[in-house]
């Protein structure tokens, strides 16, 4: 069983897998607009206190804000 | 001629405006939806004898019903059916932008896609099989490079043979267990006439189980809302997520399954640039660092290179009206005149004198956002900016008021929220702009001492920052209340703009600037013009001023309309240590804070000596007190902003409204601050 963890606690450089997004439905179409849905891979690029993280998503780059960021689970590729 | 309308869609970042730009070149122009504060741009051009209208639609990512952008550019292609939609794909980051692809797919519009950036996407090592993935999507594909012109030729030929362009056929699977749910909506769909006749059967299906608000409050059967919300409960219960999510998925799905045929990527890794500008210019101190500099040249070029047009902009006034003074025929009415020169002449100066400032502000912006940067800057100011309710973003509009709030509250555009938005531009005139510092230059030598001199400046300067960080925190939680929009945002990637994009960016502000705020600030500064000359005193009483020109212009201004409201609201600012003449020359300064010091020249009836206040500053030192001069800066600070200001906003906000809110709101703040800070400090000083 693989552990999850929301994408704070994943490291810089990381590759992760998104098991689920605890958000709203507004928010979740948003952010499945832009193919963060769950079963995507992602790479964690910079996380910064407060909780805001960069993270790689198909061939972009998206900031996830504070309050945001804790609510998307993930779980270790490898 | 043969009309073409052509309706341009794409992510944002996808290179749409570039696309737009090539295409209609500088025949454009920016108007708005009706009913809401998204821009339209309309640009056209003319080929082969027929004349193509070209519409700039708000960038999205998807066509939902969550945002207005969504909701604008999906209503426009359905109600007004343009012959073509041309969505324009970032080559580079295809899998992304085709899911904005599939839903026009979906919608069977008349459709082309524009594959833009392929240098990029080809540099970074993908290979397409255009042929394949145009069969696949059952959609014409033309590869271009919107910052070259590459490509556009035939994306020109492509469109005036849009007769020939059929709609997309092909269809998106979403398996077994949402199929069904779709067939049993649509086997309920026969009584929904009005909404066959406009929409796409399957595509009303899908939007329907997609729990898309705008159709579902077209529906009139209860069966079929029942019918929604049972199908929407059984998918919930099989896969555990909302229908819209399922449905995104597998057209994620789609999409990944035709490029996996067509799309080679041969480098591994691909992102290296824009990763390793990131790692530097997010970082929590080096990046702070960086925007601080980035900040200060976008604010030396706005004002300090802005300062020499402005200055010649006020040289050939200034020689035009001497001009015009030298050649006045003496028969002609000196009335006029006064008009002409004073009213007109001035006010036209006072309109086009912000428009270096406008237009190089708004070049350092398009270049900031054409380059990528603007989004690490709001990235690194959110943190802060959050702090008071604000986005990243606003910093950039607060830090340019320290020049001058005209520019300042015109660049709240970068800002998407409109709270957010509205929020920004009502504290804008909080920050000490550059007319206030010529009063408080004024005042400041002529009652402190050289060593308290730098800090009562500061100390203003300060108090407008922090009054600005509580009236945001305030608005935030009573008018402009409502949750901060969560802040999901693309980084795009670092790109080189081009030189006619922000060419064109720039104008089309400065050229909005004039028609808009322009035309109002002309207007109000005629009135003020007749308000400090009118009504004037008749010859008896000005022949005792013969040999004192400076007596009879003060006379002339005590006597008119603000000398008199000057006077009238003597007793309500008495409180606050000030005078009639101190009143008056706060009405002139309505006009520009500037104003006030040669308002004060006048009242005082002082000889104008060029450059040099000293004679001024006697003058007020014998009559007033420290205290009295701080009230009076504090005053400017904060009160009624100038009107080119009130003209911004309401321009900007679309309301008179928020103009007058903001007018009334600051006037009454200044007067509370103002009387606490004369009458308390007079009990120590008194």
């Amino acid at each position: 069983m693989k552990k999850t963890m929301t994408i704070l606690e994943a490291d810089p450089g990381e590759e992760v897998m998104v098991s689920r997004i605890e958000a709203g439905r507004e928010l979740k179409q948003r952010l499945a607009a832009m193919g963060l849905l769950p079963d995507s891979k992602i790479t964690v690029v910079r996380s910064v206190s407060q909780g805001q993280v960069i993270v790689r998503l198909k061939d972009s780059r998206v900031v996830l804000g504070r309050g945001m960021a804790n609510k998307i689970f993930v779980t270790r590729a490898k | 001629m043969k009309k073409l309308t052509v309706a341009l869609v794409g992510n944002p970042n996808s290179g749409k405006t570039t696309i737009f730009n090539a295409l209609t070149g500088s025949r454009q122009k920016v108007g708005n939806y009706p009913g809401v504060t998204v821009e339209k741009k309309e640009g056209f051009f003319v080929k082969d004898g027929r004349r193509v209208e070209i519409v700039d639609l708000p960038g999205t990512y998807s066509l939902s019903a969550y945002s207005v952008e969504e909701l604008v550019t999906r209503n426009y292609i359905l109600d007004n059916k343009p012959d073509l939609v041309i969505d324009v794909v970032d080559a580079s980051n295809l899998e992304r932008n085709l899911f904005l692809a599939v839903q026009l797919i979906e919608m069977r519009v008349p459709l082309v896609l524009v594959f833009n950036m392929v240098d990029i996407a080809k540099n970074r090592g993908y290979h397409f099989d255009i042929e394949a993935l145009s069969n696949l999507l059952d959609s014409r594909i033309v590869e271009t490079v919107g910052s070259k012109g590459e490509g556009v030729d035939e994306l020109v030929s492509v469109i005036l043979d849009s007769e020939n362009c059929s709609n997309s056929l092909a269809k998106i699977n979403y398996g077994n267990e949402i199929e069904k749910e779709l067939a049993k909506i649509d086997s309920l769909l026969d009584h929904e006439h009005e909404l066959l006749k406009h929409y796409n059967r399957r595509w009303l299906c899908v939007k329907l189980l997609e729990n898309d608000k705008q159709i579902i409050s077209e529906i009139k059967s209860k069966e079929l809302l029942e019918a929604l919300s049972s199908s929407q409960q059984r998918l919930r219960s099989i896969y555990n997520d909302d229908a819209e999510i399922l449905i995104a998925d597998r057209r994620y799905g789609f999409i990944s399954g035709a490029c996996e045929e067509t799309v080679k990527s041969s480098v591994e890794s691909r992102h290296e640039m824009s990763d390793k500008i990131d790692k530097i210019v997010t970082m929590p101190v080096v990046g702070l660092l960086i925007f601080a500099v980035v900040m200060f040249v976008v604010f030396w070029l706005t004002f300090t290179l802005g300062s020499y047009p402005m200055a010649w902009i006020e040289k050939a006034i200034d020689s035009l009206s001497r001009l015009i003074e030298n050649h006045w025929p003496d028969s002609v009415s000196l009335e006029l005149k006064s008009l002409i020169i004073d009213g007109i002449l001035g006010g036209v100066g006072g309109v086009i004198v912000f428009l270096p400032n406008i237009l190089l502000l708004f070049l350092g912006i398009a270049y900031l956002e054409d380059t990528g940067y603007m989004a690490r800057a709001a990235f690194i100011m959110d943190r802060i900016m959050h702090k008071i309710g604000l986005h990243g973003k606003s910093f950039i509009p607060m830090l340019i008021g320290f020049g001058c709030s005209v520019p300042a509250i015109m660049s709240t555009r970068i800002l998407e929220n409109r709270r957010n938005r509205l929020t920004t531009i009502m504290i804008i005139p909080l920050m000490s702009c550059g007319a206030k510092l010529t009063v408080y230059t004024l005042f400041i030598p002529a009652f402190f001492a050289v060593q308290y001199r730098a800090v009562v400046m500061f100390s203003l300067y300060v108090i407008g920052i922090v009054l600005a960080i509580i009236c945001a925190r305030l608005l935030r939680a009573t008018v402009f209340k409502g949750e901060t929009t969560p802040f999901v945002m693309e980084l795009p990637p670092y790109r080189m703009p081009t030189a006619k994009g922000l060419l064109i960016h720039m104008w089309e502000n400065g050229w909005q600037y004039l028609q808009k705020a322009g035309t109002v600030i002309l207007l109000i500064s005629i009135v003020l013009w007749a308000a400090t000359r009118y009504p004037r005193p008749n010859d008896e009483e000005m022949s005792k001023f013969k040999q004192n020109s400076a007596a009879a212009q003060a006379f002339e201004l005590e006597r008119s309309i603000s000398g008199r409201v000057g006077r009238a609201i003597e007793p309500v600012i008495k409180p606050l240590g000030f005078d009639w003449k101190i009143g008056t020359a706060l009405i002139g300064s309505v006009a520009a804070k500037e104003v006030f010091v040669s308002q004060l020249g006048i009242v005082f009836s002082l000889e104008e000596t060029k450059g040099d206040n000293e004679s001024l500053r006697q003058t007020l030192r014998d009559n007033y007190d420290k205290l009295t001069a701080f009230c009076i800066m504090l005053f400017t600070l904060i009160s009624a902003p100038c009107f080119a200001t009130v003209a911004v906003t309401w321009k900007e906000t679309k309301s008179i409204k928020w103009a007058l809110f903001q007018f009334v709101g600051l006037t009454i703040l200044a007067y509370i601050l103002t009387l606490a800070t004369y009458q308390i400090g007079s009990l120590f000083i008194g």
